[in-house]
């Protein structure tokens, strides 16, 4: 950091050249991605100022959650039904955590797997929530529209990288570059009033979840925001590296490369100085458990959230392996273990820092798995089962849409009223659903919703009711 | 450059070519219609440009062969050279090791080696480019126990990548059907993408065949997603929207194409820790009897360009390697293949955007080179080099021309450029997380990134893919440049460089510390092949100036690493 005038300077350059260059690519090129940005722009009023902080972790499951694992049917006839799908992938109904849910349950009892003890002990506390079947779809979809080849369907199914994209963007589409949370993120990151930091903060790089027409995120590590050794303040080879930054570049690359090296020269040592200025969390995060070092640098971001001038955030942290075609009995015990201890430790630091009704986290993952195993692991489906979890949260429950049979959680049988052959299940609520609910807590205006989310109108609620 | 002007461009390098060069070392100039450039670089920045696309990085030796021999001698006489092979060495390291396994050690010292110093540079830039399109990580599927089969797999990539003579001395052309072939058979990859001993479903236990390997090679291996013109341009249906090359249905014949395949010494058979054995790294066996019998409706090419509608099925109690055999060549057959590996072989080499015409140029390479061989891995890689657009640019938006630097590259540019080496002749560790470029370390069969990657912006406003940035953000622009300077500071001759540290040899470099402009302009040659704006030169002349002039390691070490660090290094162009 230099001085704030030159920072200043730097931004309005860096911005400025980005955006002559997308109003000339614009003339030939006006695609989504400007539509969308001229219609938050043109179409919504702004929103209102607001003094208190709120904030949203996107917790990503990289690879497919076998998500019919993580809560499972606990009553006998359903928990049956679910053991002769699953076969070897079955857990015994002993073995799971009981949920105690709220409300009418129809005899219903669930579990949650062995490993997420710290998932039921925050369902049970009511600071968590399960939001069930969903997935990614442009309507409403039963199994006889699936056969009907005029029904819309979501490009790709099953298909990692598409499916990442649409859970990410926020409309079952495969095209363009931006992500739901980007997209809020340009929407709010007004009331971030004198903040000289992006309003999305990453610990896993680029992400399409981030990636807004304005907003970009801010890169940092579970160790930190990273520092260039070597280049001291107002040292000479500081102040030539800063000038290669801010000179004309003629290609649109070396310009890309630029803005984000100036903005790693720009934010980083503020970041870092900000964190340092926060007190040691208290809170025992678990080891060797890369998603909680993670989720401790969020903590510690957001403790530091006066300083960075922040009453809006958006963080992205991943998980991954969760593509568990084979030795799924032994590799989904860890990873669910991981992300059972990583968020019941920053549920903890939440109460710790005193945010734990302004931050929502929760788990997105492009699909669930087959039903059925290939022997000793699952493959790609599609509806699956996500964790909410935060003061804010409406805890103890289940959510979403009643299927087939006329409850939020589907049959688990295969081939059955909403699952095709293998068990992949139809999803019965929309990935577009969940993630509108998630942005109207944040403080997306019902009119910049319908932008962001253009299918959301499609579905009976825009909003699935978890949050207050 | 426009087609009106390139024939007098064209004869204006001819003429330098005949001016300068050894009698013979033109006579390959415009030797089929294909090839349009002159044969060999005007100049040592024409050549190390060449270079940058072609090695790990140019260097004096290279540029001065290049310019010798011309570009399509030294690319022939590149892949005429014995592939650098790593498992021969890894093979020794995990015998070594026996029962533990010996982790990634060797085999990650092997790989800098092969780039830094392997006379088969080429080769092996071609293998590092299609260890990208057919990616196998450690990290995932218990590989991390098991580096030889890693380092078997990507010496198939080496041998590919021109050819190869077995030990009866019979040569094998590098082609894509028989490298897909011998992916499929290899037990990295078979672990990898988990169909090592895939069972054909079992109607009482309720199981159905492992279809990660089915789903994945045909979408990320050969054909992608949707049906594609030979330029990469897709195929739309009457309402303009692009066609699926499969359904769920193909993918699971092609599960069922993948069983049975298991280690040499018999399906259930492990030959790893105690029980090592080179079964671990051979190719797989198909066993008959845990094959999928029933018949196989695979992939029918509907509405593909140019062939008829094809059904192609498997029958019943086929012999398994007579299904596996078939299942591949419907795959590799399929015209999607040419422009889908074209196109990501032209990202690894030359420009992330490539024009839909030098798709397409190279695309009918692949469907066919002078010898009528389709998928000749070494004749598609010359062609991509060799292009107009490559040699010259993208005619109509040069702007657009080019491709952000791997990360790790920028490392293995400066270890060539400075003949980087330690005492102890190992290289020991190199930091590749810091690039996010660990080799067969990617965090997923999805690469280090994605070849449609569009980074959010300019470039995304404008439809400009930039597979690299996608690993280039705020944390890992920094980590990286932290570690070209520990590289930096490290210099041989310095008395504190230990023994087992890589030093650069910087010694050409500091005669110039005295001299601003001259230091600059060969940072210049040296990295960037005199293709430093002028506002930079500027820059960093005015760094060096401010610099103690008694210091001339330290102006030298300083301004080589803001070139390091610069935006204007960090894309190739």
């Amino acid at each position: 950091m230099t001085t704030s005038h030159s920072r200043s300077r730097r931004l309005f350059l860096r911005n400025a050249t980005c955006l002559t260059a997308g109003a000339v690519a614009g003339g030939a090129w006006l695609g989504r991605f400007g539509l969308i940005g001229q219609a938050l722009a043109q179409g919504c009023p702004p929103p209102g100022a607001v003094d208190d902080y709120r904030a949203l972790v996107c917790v990503f499951l990289f690879g497919g959650n076998d998500s019919f694992n993580l809560i499972v049917p606990s009553d006998a006839a359903r928990h049956a039904v679910y053991a002769t799908s699953r076969g070897a992938m079955a857990l015994d109904a002993a073995s799971l955590h009981a949920l105690d849910v709220t409300g009418g349950t129809n005899g219903h009892a669930y579990g949650v797997h062995p490993r997420c003890a710290g998932l039921a002990e925050l369902f049970n506390r009511g600071d968590g929530a399960f939001v069930v079947n969903a997935g990614t779809l442009l309507e409403p979809t039963t199994k006889a529209a699936y056969a009907d080849p005029d029904h819309p369907l979501p490009p790709q199914l099953f298909s990692h990288n598409d499916q990442q994209a649409q859970w990410q963007y926020g409309r079952a589409e495969a095209n363009g570059s931006v992500g739901w949370g980007g997209l809020v993120a340009d929407r709010l990151h007004v009331l971030n009033v004198g903040a000289s930091l992006p309003m999305s903060i990453s610990l896993n790089g680029q992400n399409r979840f981030q990636a807004g027409a304005t907003v970009q995120p801010y890169a940092m590590s579970g160790a930190g925001a990273a520092q260039l050794v070597d280049y001291p303040d107002g040292s000479v080879q500081r102040q030539a590296l800063e000038a290669l930054v801010e000179q004309a570049h003629p290609d649109p690359l070396t310009r890309s490369y630029a803005r984000t090296l100036g903005n790693a020269l720009e934010y980083s040592r503020f970041m870092q100085g900000a964190l340092d200025a926060v007190p040691p969390l208290a809170t025992v995060f678990p080891g060797d458990n890369s998603l909680a070092t993670s989720l401790a640098m969020v903590a510690r971001v957001i403790a530091a959230r006066t300083t960075l001038a922040a009453r809006r955030q958006v963080f992205f942290v991943s998980l991954g392996g969760f593509d568990t075609h084979a030795d799924q009995l032994d590799e989904q015990p860890d990873l669910l273990g991981t992300l059972s201890d990583a968020l019941l430790a920053f549920d903890a630091a939440m109460h710790e820092i005193g945010t734990h009704g302004a931050v929502t986290t929760f788990t997105m993952s492009e699909f669930a798995r087959t039903l059925n195993s290939d022997g000793n692991g699952t493959d790609h489906a599609w509806g699956g089962n996500q964790f909410v979890m935060g003061g804010a949260v409406r805890g103890q429950r289940l959510y979403g849409t009643p299927g087939a049979n006329g409850d939020i959680f589907p049959d688990l049988v295969l081939d059955g009223p909403d699952s095709l052959a293998r068990g992949q299940m139809i999803p019965s609520t929309a990935s577009d659903q969940y993630a509108a609910t998630l942005a109207r807590w944040l403080g997306v205006a019902e009119c910049d919703l319908a932008t962001i989310f253009p299918y959301l109108a499609t579905f009976p609620r825009a909003n699935l009711g978890f949050l207050d | 450059m426009t087609a009106a002007n390139t024939p007098s461009r064209r004869w204006s390098l001819l003429f330098l070519v005949c001016a300068c060069m050894p009698a013979g070392a033109h006579d390959l100039v415009f030797r089929d219609g294909f090839q349009r450039v002159a044969d060999a670089p005007g100049s040592d920045a024409e050549a190390a440009r060449f270079l940058a696309m072609a090695t790990f990085g140019p260097n004096a030796a290279d540029v001065a062969r290049l310019r010798a021999v011309g570009y399509r001698q030294w690319i022939e006489q590149q892949l005429s050279l014995p592939a650098s092979l790593q498992r021969p060495e890894v093979e020794q390291a995990v015998i070594a090791a026996i029962p533990n396994p010996p982790g990634q050690l060797a085999r990650l010292e092997i790989w800098m080696r092969n780039a830094v110093t392997g006379p088969d540079q080429l080769r092996q830039r071609i293998a590092w480019a299609l260890s990208q399109v057919f990616v196998t990580t450690y990290l995932q599927s218990k590989l991390n126990a098991d580096p030889g089969s890693l380092a078997e797999l990507y010496d198939t990539f080496t041998r590919h990548a021109g050819g190869w003579f077995d030990a009866d001395g019979a040569f094998h052309p590098g082609t894509y059907e028989s490298l897909l072939g011998d992916v499929t058979r290899s037990p990295a990859m078979a672990k990898m993408l988990t169909y090592l001993r895939n069972r054909p479903g079992d109607p009482v236990l309720g199981t159905s065949p492992d279809e990660n390997y089915a789903r994945e090679v045909l979408q990320l291996f050969s054909i992608g997603l949707v049906l594609r013109h030979p330029d990469f341009s897709p195929v739309l249906d009457r309402a303009g929207i692009p066609i699926p090359t499969y359904t769920q249905a193909e993918i699971g014949a092609y599960a069922r194409v993948f069983t049975g395949l298991s280690y040499v010494g018999g399906f259930n058979s492990n030959p790893l820790g105690a029980n090592w054995s080179p079964a671990s790294y051979q190719p797989l066996t198909c066993y008959a009897g845990r094959h999928d019998r029933a018949s196989k409706v695979l992939l029918d090419y509907a509405g593909a360009d140019a062939v008829p509608p094809q059904h192609f099925v498997l029958p019943e109690d086929q012999a398994c390697e007579t299904d596996l055999a078939g299942g591949l060549g419907v795959i590799a057959g399929h015209p999607n293949v040419a422009p889908f590996i074209a196109r990501q072989l032209i990202q690894r080499f030359t420009t992330s955007n490539p024009s839909p015409a030098y798709v397409a140029r190279i695309a009918a390479v692949f469907d066919g080179d002078a010898a009528g061989r389709r998928g000749d891995i070494g004749a598609v890689v010359s062609a991509i080099l060799l292009d107009d657009e490559a040699r010259q640019g993208t005619a109509a938006a040069p702007a657009v021309f080019g491709k952000a630097r791997e990360p790790l590259l920028k490392l293995t540019a400066l270890y060539r450029r400075y003949d980087a080496r330690a005492q102890n002749g190992l290289y020991g560790r190199p930091n590749y997380a810091a690039y996010l470029q660990t080799p067969q370390g990617a965090p997923s069969v999805f690469n280090y990134y994605s070849p449609d990657y569009l980074p959010p912006g300019e470039l995304a406003a404008a439809h400009l893919v930039a597979p690299e940035l996608q690993i280039v953000n705020e944390s890992s622009v920094f980590s990286a440049a932290n570690d070209l300077m520990t590289q930096v500071r490290r210099t041989i001759g310095s008395a504190n460089l230990k023994p087992t540290q890589v030093g650069l040899d910087l010694s050409p470099l500091l005669p110039l510390a005295g001299n601003p402009a001259a230091l600059v302009a060969r940072l210049d040659a040296d990295l960037m092949y005199g293709a430093m704006s002028a506002p930079m030169r500027a820059t960093l002349e005015s760094l060096v100036a401010a610099l103690p002039a008694g210091d001339p390691m330290r102006r030298v070490r300083t301004s080589l690493h803001v070139v390091l660090a610069s935006p204007e290094f960090a894309v190739q162009k």
